[in-house]
């Protein structure tokens, strides 16, 4: 305990120092740049690839849930395991889901005992904006947690900008196929002058029962069993605006669902009952102050309470069935700071320090490790914003202590991460950039890693990653049908080192996890974006995004599985997504493809999973149906081809599939 | 497919039910292997056990050996052969996940029939190991049963209760022996069921060391058991045990899994804890002959089955290697130099091997 103390008064001492540094100097006025900014970002001069979705693009794909967007960046490797239960994690660029950090409007969600976030369960109908950093984040005015991940997906769900003039409420209602309902609704209002809420819930329930063809006899459909969801969300929203100009934020998150979790088909043996129930709870505060207009200053605090209850009532090895209760918390706070020196550069400054604790909950017949992680990072950065030239150095250092109830302990963690990057736009007038970036990094072991019963090992380390990424990105205006159009190419290279890996012992029942892997992987991403001249009230828009992959497993040369590529990872993937405006009405058309992969890791016929293709149709009508009633009444058609393929070898993604429904504004 | 498959299940079931030809006696072991079949068992969920048959004379491997032989059966064998069983002329394959056993015929790897392994309430029972005795295959279950199949009809005549997560099984002195593991039940069993194969009765259940697994036995009527102990306060264990007295003759602090009785001494792997190597094991007081029963250098990786040639003396080694690419069978004469060995490709952990000669 005499440690964590030094820790809290060493936090305590970096925020008495770091911010009257950053007040003493006060000279010109800092750009307005956020992270959750209403402004689109401009991704051809970033110094790292920055990709994002509006509220509009949103909406047309997928099936209300973000791995379903994120599945239209390039990069990115959704791991669908099918239907709305089924687990759904990002990794991008092949670095593995534990370094995708999420943030909720500005804070990280977390989960330590999976080390990886379920983005399935995370709904898209409150959403504005999602934003995918791969590599560092740029803005310096972060919670220190940004900087560590390998990728940063933002999620924003509400914009403190945002001003109401009256009580606003949106009403929505959706149904479709396999049992889809889901209706969600939404009231902002102020009291007073300063004070602004928003609630915003909703419900959600799908059987899940999709046909799909049986994978002993091609000529006969089975449908998915155990895989039911029901989710209920709450949220609330206020913001406080202060006379000055700063502003608190607070937000209450409630999560509740239960679902089966169908597994893998069994040939000749399907059978499928367990059961998973989630809650998950939190409350989070943000409060920004700018100081002379040069320097700026965010204090966070978060509360995340998370329970999970798994249930196997046909357990056939014990007579009881088998239950598990985990109940997970996180207690965080974080200070930044940054501030424009001499015009040029800003310095950013920001330090957290969090306590993860994992508890079993249920009668346990083996002793629980109960751990309580500590951690604490402080990351550093400068940036220079010269006209042509943009740089950002910083390094992230990383802390971390363990305390178990019961058996040994993991090995503390004590890193030092550098990141730099950079963007040059060579020619004068002309929207075109190039940027080059690396950052080096590391991953902890997940508690699920280190103390899941016989399986986990204490004495694991934690993953390394190097990131090394090379772009160009440009934007011409043109003066015909074609608007304006955009380009971005970024080739990369990551190395992960002493990957955690999960090996079996003796047998197939004997498993444990060992720092034994190696990745390298090298690819490229690019995307292409077309927006056409309003012509005869015709609109449109073409977002075309291509990536390729290589991504080799050099653990072990002696291995025959040295330099194959890693299991699940296609070499060519891409998405297009075309959107059409005539009139009121709104068309879409999107598209995946992913070519083929092998489940394992031997290139043999035998483990390959085949390529697959998959598209879908929006459309939307909004009208005036008042004065004071606005409607969009919408109908999403997915996967029109029928496809039947899988992301994951026999977890069968649903065929053709609908939602319909509409959307109210009073 | 599926229901088709359960249909000639049924309808094979019944065929041999009305069958009244005498079973082939298991012919001597004094021939030399012609060939071997070897069961990977493959990854858990991936649907991808296989069994193989490499041809001795000719050193050729077909590592899909069943498919290739029934074109009906195009996904194979299903999820995790954990047991391979050559008796009366019959080869049996225990699919632990799948939850099947599969009969075919080991001159030419034809589908003979299937056995679905159901509970009361349909559901699973997951088949683990397999010993012949008499005119009955007894298979061991998870569900704390095992289920005694007619080798002549093929049908499960008999399910006799024991403890819970029954996983080794093996004939010995006119009785049958089962370990008892139960690792899911609070601190784990501890007990070998005896089995009397007339009456199907389970006869006793004896005490022998936390979560027993590996069961091996040998002419004088003895078995040893392989107890992988709890993980925490119990550690591994190996017990002798004497049939005629019923009592245990000796315990050590072995750590082994997989145990073979040959000749005079035990063949072992090591577990959870233990030694990396095979190892032969005294039978007095089950000190390794050696650090290594491989004496030529040869790397086997993860060594993951013994089976020995009761006619040549030669000893086969499976090695998993990593558990996620093709595996390799090695094949060391009774000294531990290697003679031959081949790649299981595309079997992944291969595991259990029988011989056709």
């Amino acid at each position: 305990m005499k440690k964590q103390y030094r820790y809290i008064i060493l936090f305590i001492f970096i925020y008495a120092v770091s911010i009257p540094i950053c007040f003493a100097q006060q000279t010109d006025t800092l750009p307005n740049v956020s992270l959750h900014s209403k402004k689109p970002i401009n991704n051809i001069t970033a110094q790292v690839p920055v990709q994002v979705l509006q509220k509009n693009e949103i909406e047309k794909i997928g099936n209300n849930n973000v791995a379903d967007a994120v599945k239209y960046f390039s990069g990115v490797l959704v791991k669908d395991y099918g239907g709305l239960g089924g687990l759904k994690t990002v990794s991008v660029r092949s670095l593995g889901a534990g370094y995708t950090g999420v943030l909720y409007d500005g804070l990280p969600i977390c989960d330590a005992q999976a080390g990886q976030v379920d983005l399935g369960k995370i709904a898209t109908q409150q959403l504005n904006q999602i934003q995918l950093y791969s590599g560092q984040v740029n803005n310096l005015l972060l919670p220190a947690r940004s900087y560590a991940y390998g990728a940063v997906l933002a999620l924003q769900s509400w914009d403190a900008t945002d001003a109401i003039s009256k009580t606003q409420t949106t009403i929505s209602l959706q149904g479709g196929s396999f049992g889809l309902i889901n209706p969600a609704a939404q009231v902002s209002f102020k009291t007073g002058n300063k004070f602004t809420h928003r609630v915003n819930g909703s419900y959600q329930y799908s059987n899940g029962n999709y046909p799909f063809t049986v994978y002993e006899n091609a000529a006969a459909t089975q449908k998915r069993q155990n895989d039911d969801m029901q989710t209920i969300r709450l949220e609330y929203d206020m913001q406080y605006a202060f006379n000055d100009s700063n502003t608190l934020q607070i937000k209450a998150y409630h999560y509740q669902s239960a679902q089966g979790l169908p597994g893998g088909v069994i040939i000749y043996a399907n059978n499928s009952s367990q059961r998973l129930s989630n809650n998950n709870n939190f409350l989070q505060a943000r409060w920004q102050k700018n100081i002379k207009h040069n320097t700026r200053v965010l204090l966070s605090a978060k509360y995340n309470y998370d329970y999970k209850v798994y249930r196997d009532p046909d357990f056939i090895y014990s007579t009881n069935g088998l239950e598990n209760k985990y109940r997970q918390q996180e207690m965080y706070v974080s200070a930044a700071a940054d501030k424009k020196l001499f015009s040029l550069f800003t310095l950013g400054l920001s330090s957290d320090y969090f306590i993860n604790s994992l508890q079993r909950k249920d009668k346990v017949f083996t002793p629980f490790a109960s751990p309580v992680r500590y951690n604490w990072i402080s990351h550093a950065a400068l940036q220079a914003n010269g006209k042509k030239i943009q740089a950002q150095a910083g390094f992230l250092y990383y802390h971390q202590q363990e305390k178990v109830k019961t058996g040994n302990a993991a090995v503390g963690i004590k890193r030092l991460n550098p990141a730099l990057s950079l963007a040059w736009q060579p020619l004068q007038d002309k929207e075109l950039s190039l940027r080059l970036s690396y950052k080096s990094m590391i991953r902890p072991p997940s508690f699920d890693d280190l103390y899941y019963t016989l399986v986990g090992n204490t004495s694991l380390k934690p993953e390394q990653s190097q990131q090394w990424n090379l772009g160009i990105a440009g934007k011409k205006i043109f003066p015909g049908f074609v608007q304006w159009a955009s380009i971005t190419i970024d080739v990369y290279h990551n190395l992960v080192r002493e990957k955690i890996l999960a090996v079996p012992r003796q047998n197939l029942f004997q498993w444990t996890m060992l720092n034994i892997g190696k990745v390298q992987a090298n690819g490229l991403d690019a995307s292409l974006l077309f927006k056409t001249k309003k012509i005869h009230a015709w609109n449109a828009q073409l977002r075309v995004n291509y990536s390729y992959q290589k991504s080799l497993d050099v653990s072990d040369n002696g291995s025959s599985l040295y330099k194959t590529q890693l299991p699940y990872t296609p070499v060519h993937s891409g998405s297009m997504m075309w959107q059409v405006t005539v009139h009121q009405l709104e068309l879409s058309v999107s598209g995946l493809f992913s070519s083929y992969r092998y489940r394992l890791g031997d290139p043999i016929a035998d483990n390959l999973v085949k390529e697959w293709a998959s598209f879908e149709v929006y459309a939307a009508h909004p009208f005036q149906a008042s004065k004071n009633i606005y409607c969009k009444p919408f109908v999403s058609l997915n996967n029109i081809f029928n496809q039947q393929y899988e992301v994951i070898r026999f977890y069968p993604m649903p065929r053709f599939n609908y939602r319909l429904g509409i959307t109210i504004h009073l | 497919m599926k229901k088709n498959f359960l249909l000639f299940s049924v309808l094979f079931a019944l065929a041999f039910t009305s069958c009244s030809k005498n079973e082939t006696p298991t012919p001597p072991q004094n021939e030399p292997a012609k060939g071997l079949y070897v069961l990977s068992e493959g990854s858990f969920g991936q649907n991808n056990s296989k069994l193989g048959l490499y041809n001795i004379n000719n050193s050729q491997f077909t590592g899909n050996y069943f498919v290739q032989q029934n074109p009906s059966f195009p996904l194979g064998l299903g999820d995790t052969g954990n047991d391979l069983l050559l008796y009366g002329g019959k080869l049996y394959i225990v699919m632990n996940v799948s939850s099947y056993v599969m009969v075919v015929n080991p001159v030419n790897g034809k589908f003979i029939d299937s056995i679905s392994f159901r509970t009361s309430a349909g559901l699973p029972k997951y088949p683990r190991n397999a010993a012949a005795y008499s005119n009955y295959i007894f298979v061991t279950s998870s569900d704390g049963t095992v289920s005694a199949i007619d080798t002549l009809s093929l049908a499960i005549t008999h399910s006799i209760p024991v403890g819970i997560n029954a996983e080794g099984i093996v004939a010995a002195n006119n009785k049958l022996y089962v370990t008892n593991s139960g690792p899911f039940t609070a601190g784990y069993d501890s007990t070998v069921s005896i089995i009397d194969p007339v009456s199907f009765n389970e006869t006793q259940r004896m005490v022998v060391g936390k979560n027993p697994v590996g069961i091996t036995s040998d002419e004088a009527g003895n078995i040893y058991i392989s107890c992988q102990g709890d993980y925490t306060t119990h550690g591994p264990k190996l017990v002798k045990l004497n049939t005629a007295t019923l009592s245990i003759t000796k315990i050590a602090d072995t750590a082994t899994s997989v145990i073979k009785y040959f000749n005079g001494y035990i063949y072992a792997l090591g577990s959870y804890y233990g030694s990396p190597y095979p190892r032969k094991l005294s039978l007095t007081d089950f000190s390794a002959m050696s650090s290594n029963f491989i004496t030529d250098g040869t790397v086997v990786v993860s060594p993951y089955n013994i089976t020995i040639d009761p006619q040549s003396e030669d000893v086969y080694i499976s090695d998993a290697k990593n558990y996620v690419s093709a595996g390799e069978v090695f094949c060391f004469d009774k000294t531990g130099k290697k003679k031959f060995s081949f790649s299981t490709s595309p079997g992944v952990s291969p595991s259990k091997i029988a011989f056709t000669r």
